[in-house]
């Protein structure tokens, strides 16, 4: 309640300020209105805010007694943590770095998390800003995906290459899925991989990405196992999973590949199989890739990453911050509303990994004039 | 006259797009039944008739501003490039109050009126910003909020 | 029918519980804090509804409120931004997003006026009664109407969005040829950026920033907001006043009110029927209502000099197709836009799952205290505007001197602070630059932002429905439905014509011309 008094406060003192300056001939009778008005508020907006500062104070102390067997971060601390979400607000970075950058703070790990979006070039405007001007700040984490990973090995981050930052680590994943409406013909992936062997262009595919982004590469790294010629079957891009769902459900296209977190529940939809080892919770009828005998995976981790001239001391807060984060039952909660599944990727194993799926990722695009010059 | 130039300009700008729009070429997919040069160059197509258009049926002649206007808003132009290129280094509170008084004297404010109220201004702003909607902006030189 | 009652009165009974789950004080004091804060966020263009709502759901989380304080409190901040970015557009001729384009139109000349109370209050008057026959739609019509959401695919959208631009001549002004010039301009503006089917990148001049296309809020205050600074500095150097007229009334009269309800009905309707196609409804439900009223009413050419009735049909069309883009959220589970897709989130969040089965018939009682506080924030609102409208007002009252730059610095802070770049910056001055020549010239400027928002829609559900078909142009002309959009776009484009027909007066020959010539 106290962050909206304080709000209210401002938007009173602003009025005021403008009021202020309406009357031209009135103006020292207004400014004196308005300087006291504004006095009291102020007043107000002061007690409110020490109010909030007792109470985080003593939530902090609270949270310090609760975990006292926690151990010891490393020697460093971020003076102004921010964590950069290199898209608009409202999408899978953001989310990343708002739930993160919350418990970062929830958890008395570091103090008040910054979020600032920083949207264009799927990301890189905002990864070519860290390299050329904050690239040794260690206070900076950047929300990452495996969207992140498709666009370094396609070189679309101009100039850069995923080896240029240290990967901190990835808590949490939601997976692709194979969708097709609850009325279509095909009751099995096993009947619609034989539809698709047959004549590759009888089935429309369809989703959220253009040809060669995140949706579209389920249907590439499938096909490849199945040695179809992935040009071969038609793909429909929309603008985010909502619209090719309808697009699912209308006819439009027969198939979508989307997540997990898109279709969890979701009973108009027949999801064929999660592109995953293991069952997914919330998915647990739906037979897995791996169960179906596909070696293909598409996991779609949440991670972060930071500029490439992190001193190690910083590197290794963040990734045990991370840990302590992925640890803690509030993650846990948030992870299972977004329909994300646990993972546990941290520090070299996930600079290994992501690097790897790199150059993956690369290996699948040049054939077809994805990777840029 | 002024028609017949934007036309030109049109034309132009309609000429440069339709041979850009020629070399877009999809990826190893192909591009689909109808590829993304074909609206471009559509496009590019009829925005040079109507170009065309413009340059054999004129209107009359705008009254364009006068010297010292144009001085003006040349001024509030390079007043506002410069704001975006020192915001990080020199920091919101006080681009802000640099652009508010050169505006504001193109105006014909009251310097003592307008000196207070262009930092003013700016703090609240920055307040709202920085306390209540969590969006950074450039402290600079101000330190800090 | 008697299941349609029992069905009628049962959602009635539901909506009932949803209201007293959601007004207890305490949430109305939400309410109101939130239309407050809302409208205060969308006064500071870049920072619409979207953004303000992902941007405060964590610090709601953060309060530890329940879940209906918790939508009740969103929901009020998103009408409030919503209203927000309504009066930018109608005071300072700053639209801060893209519903509120032609609100600008006759917005902000009523403001010049010096009836800026009125068009406000026709603003919010308009988004009550849309907002509320947009909650009674939702609520008899909801699970029957996401047939028609699923009916509309590409090729059917693609139509609509030709029916949109078949209203292009209402927003052109006197020289026909112009107003098509200005909105190519704005189609070419479209193609800026990657290519949604091919991921080809068109036209950024390697600029990584504008590879996701030309951010609209930068171009429309660009054209609309720094070109109007600067006319009105040219206006200053040759000596001309630079006042508004000021308000005599701030509120409308019953006359006024009946005069624009005819407007109000029908841009409901229009709205609430768009904003049910997920992702094309928000941004054409202001141009297509604008358009329409235009043709229809506007027999003595006072649309655009400041006719009320051009504030009161796109403000209402808007409001409705937030209410409209609520069925196929609610029961398909498809965000339709950006704002539907982060209250999905919210709602998961909460443990609701829209789009499992028909979750009005499961009710859920959170669906229902949704829909109240969606009620709620807009009657709030309507109450709030009584004192608003004053305050707004006298904003027209600051003098110049202060207002121009604290206009510029709104505009350019509000939209730095969001995309953190001095790009946009300069793409924003740049195009306040051409809205100026653009001006002198008369070319007019709303179509080009026409053009720029619906341009994607355009080409992209053209292409989708070609690859879709395999290649088949007979997809456009395939079903009724789509038979009937084509008999729309040539209706729209010959409304004048039939109705001075019909009515036996030529004053609309003029624009009966003009749209044969589309």
């Amino acid at each position: 309640m106290k962050k909206w008094i304080r709000a209210l406060a401002l938007l009173f003192a602003l009025t005021m300020v403008a009021a202020a300056c309406g009357a031209d001939d009135a103006v020292e009778d207004a400014v004196d209105e308005a300087t006291e008005a504004a006095e009291e508020v102020a007043e107000e907006a002061e007690e409110a805010a020490e109010e909030v500062t007792e109470e985080a104070e003593e939530a902090m102390e609270e949270e310090e007694e609760e975990a006292p067997a926690e151990e010891e971060a490393a020697g460093y601390a971020p003076g102004s943590p921010e964590c950069v979400a290199p898209a608009d607000a409202g999408g899978g970075w953001d989310f990343t770095c708002r739930s993160i950058g919350q418990l970062f703070e929830d958890l008395g790990l570091t103090s008040n998390v910054v979020v600032t979006n920083q949207p264009g070039g799927g990301g890189g405007v905002a990864f070519a800003d860290v390299a050329a001007n904050r690239a040794d700040n260690s206070d900076l984490v950047i929300a990452a995906s495996p969207a992140t990973a498709i666009r370094f090995a396609q070189k679309q981050y101009t100039g850069l290459e995923a080896d240029q930052f240290r990967w901190i680590g990835a808590i949490g994943a939601d997976f692709g899925v194979v969708a097709v409406p609850a009325d279509s013909e095909f009751e099995t992936f096993d009947q619609l991989i034989e539809a698709v062997q047959a004549d590759p262009a009888s089935v429309v595919f369809g989703g959220g990405s253009p040809v060669g982004g995140q949706d579209h590469f389920k249907v590439l790294l499938l096909s490849q196992e199945l040695g179809i010629d992935p040009a071969a079957i038609p793909w429909v891009a929309y603008d985010g999973g909502g619209e090719a769902q309808s697009a699912l459900l209308g006819g439009e296209i027969q198939v979508a590949t989307l997540d997990v977190s898109e279709t969890i529940g979701n009973e108009d939809l027949r999801i064929l199989t999660v592109m995953a080892e293991d069952r997914v919770p919330g998915m647990d009828d739906v037979p897995t890739t791996t169960e179906l005998g596909y070696e293909t995976i598409f996991p779609i981790w949440r991670g972060l990453l930071a500029p490439g001239g992190m001193s190690d001391e910083a590197y290794d807060f963040w990734v045990d911050a991370l840990g302590q984060v992925e640890a803690s039952p509030e993650w846990a909660a948030a992870r299972e509303e977004n329909g994300l599944s646990p993972l546990r990727l941290l520090g070299d194993d996930f600079q290994g990994f992501a690097l790897q799926a790199v150059t993956d990722f690369r290996t699948l695009s040049e054939p077809f004039g994805l990777v840029a010059e | 006259m002024s028609d017949r130039l934007l036309g030109l300009v049109c034309l132009a700008l309609a000429v440069w797009y339709t041979v850009e729009a020629r070399t877009f070429d999809g990826t190893g997919f192909g591009s689909g039944p109808v590829g993304p040069k074909t609206l471009p160059t559509g496009l590019g197509i009829i925005f040079g008739a109507l170009a065309l258009y413009l340059i054999l049926r004129p209107d009359g002649e705008p009254r364009w501003p006068t010297r010292q206007a144009l001085w003006q808003i040349g001024l509030v132009i390079a007043a506002s490039y410069t704001y975006g290129q020192v915001m990080q280094p020199v920091g919101f509170i006080f681009a802000s109050a640099a652009i508010i008084v050169i505006i504001g004297m193109l105006f014909k404010a009251r310097l003592q009126l307008l000196l207070p109220l262009s930092i003013a201004f700016p703090v609240v702003l920055a307040f709202i910003f920085n306390n209540w909607l969590e969006l950074r902006l450039p402290a600079g030189w101000w330190g800090g909020f | 029918m008697t299941t349609a009652m029992v069905a009628v009165s049962i959602f009635a009974f539901n909506l009932l519980d949803g209201f007293q789950a959601a007004l207890t004080p305490r949430n109305i004091g939400l309410a109101l804090v939130g239309c407050l804060l809302g409208t205060l966020i969308g006064v500071l263009p870049g920072i619409g509804p979207i953004t303000g709502v992902a941007i405060l759901f964590p610090i709601t989380l953060s309060l530890g409120l329940d879940d209906a304080a918790t939508l009740i409190l969103l929901a009020s901040v998103y009408y409030g931004s919503q209203y927000g970015g309504s009066t930018t557009s109608i005071l300072l001729n700053v639209p801060g997003e893209a519903s509120s384009v032609v609100t600008t139109l006759d917005g902000y000349q009523m403001a010049r006026q010096g009836r800026a109370g009125q068009a406000l209050a026709i603003a919010a008057i308009g988004s009550f009664i849309a907002g509320t026959a947009s909650v009674l739609g939702l609520m008899l019509f909801g699970p029957p109407l996401s047939e028609i959401t699923t009916r509309f695919q590409s090729p059917e959208k693609f139509m609509v969005v030709v029916v949109a631009f078949a209203t292009v001549s209402s927003l052109a002004g006197r020289n026909l040829a112009k107003g098509l010039l200005a909105v190519m301009f704005g189609i070419i503006l479209s193609t800026v950026g990657t290519d949604l089917q091919t991921g080809v990148v068109r036209y950024t001049f390697g600029e990584l920033k504008l590879q996701e296309g030309m951010d609209f809020v930068v171009v429309a205050i660009g054209l609309f907001a720094v070109s109007e600074v600067l006319s009105l500095l040219e206006d200053t150097v040759r000596g001309e006043q630079v006042v508004f007229q000021k308000a005599e009334r701030i509120w409308v009269t019953f006359k006024e009110f009946m005069f624009s309800l005819g407007a109000i009905i029908r841009g409901s309707v229009i709205g609430f029927f768009v904003g049910l196609l997920p992702g094309t409804g928000a941004s054409v439900a202001g141009f297509m209502s604008y358009g329409l009223e235009k043709r229809l009413s506007d027999t003595e050419g006072t649309f655009g000099t400041g006719d009320i009735r051009g504030v009161a049909a796109p403000e209402s069309a808007n409001n409705a197709a937030a209410g409209g883009s609520l069925v196929p959220l609610l029961t398909l589970g498809i965000p339709g836009s950006g704002t539907t897709a982060v209250l999905l989130g919210i709602l998961i969040s909460m443990g609701i799952r829209p789009g499992s089965g028909n979750v009005f018939a499961e009710t859920p009682e959170l669906i229902w205290t949704l829909i109240a506080s969606m009620y709620i924030g807009n009657l709030m609102l309507l109450l709030l505007n009584f004192p608003l409208v004053k305050m707004f007002v006298k904003i027209l009252e600051i003098p110049p001197w202060f207002l121009m730059p604290m206009i510029l610095v709104i505009s350019y802070i509000g939209v730095y602070s969001v995309n953190n770049s001095s790009l946009d910056i300069t793409i924003m001055t740049l195009f306040g630059v051409l809205g100026f020549i653009f001006r002198k010239l008369e070319v007019p400027l709303a179509p080009v932002l026409m053009g720029l928002i619906l341009g994607d829609d355009l080409e992209q559900n053209f292409r989708r429905s070609l690859v879709a078909s395999q290649g088949d142009y007979t997809t456009f002309v395939d079903g009724w439905l789509n038979i009937i959009l084509v008999l729309m776009a040539l209706g729209v484009l010959f409304l004048p014509q039939i109705l001075s027909r019909v009515r036996g007066s030529s004053v609309n020959d003029e624009f009966a011309d003009a749209g044969a010539e589309v």
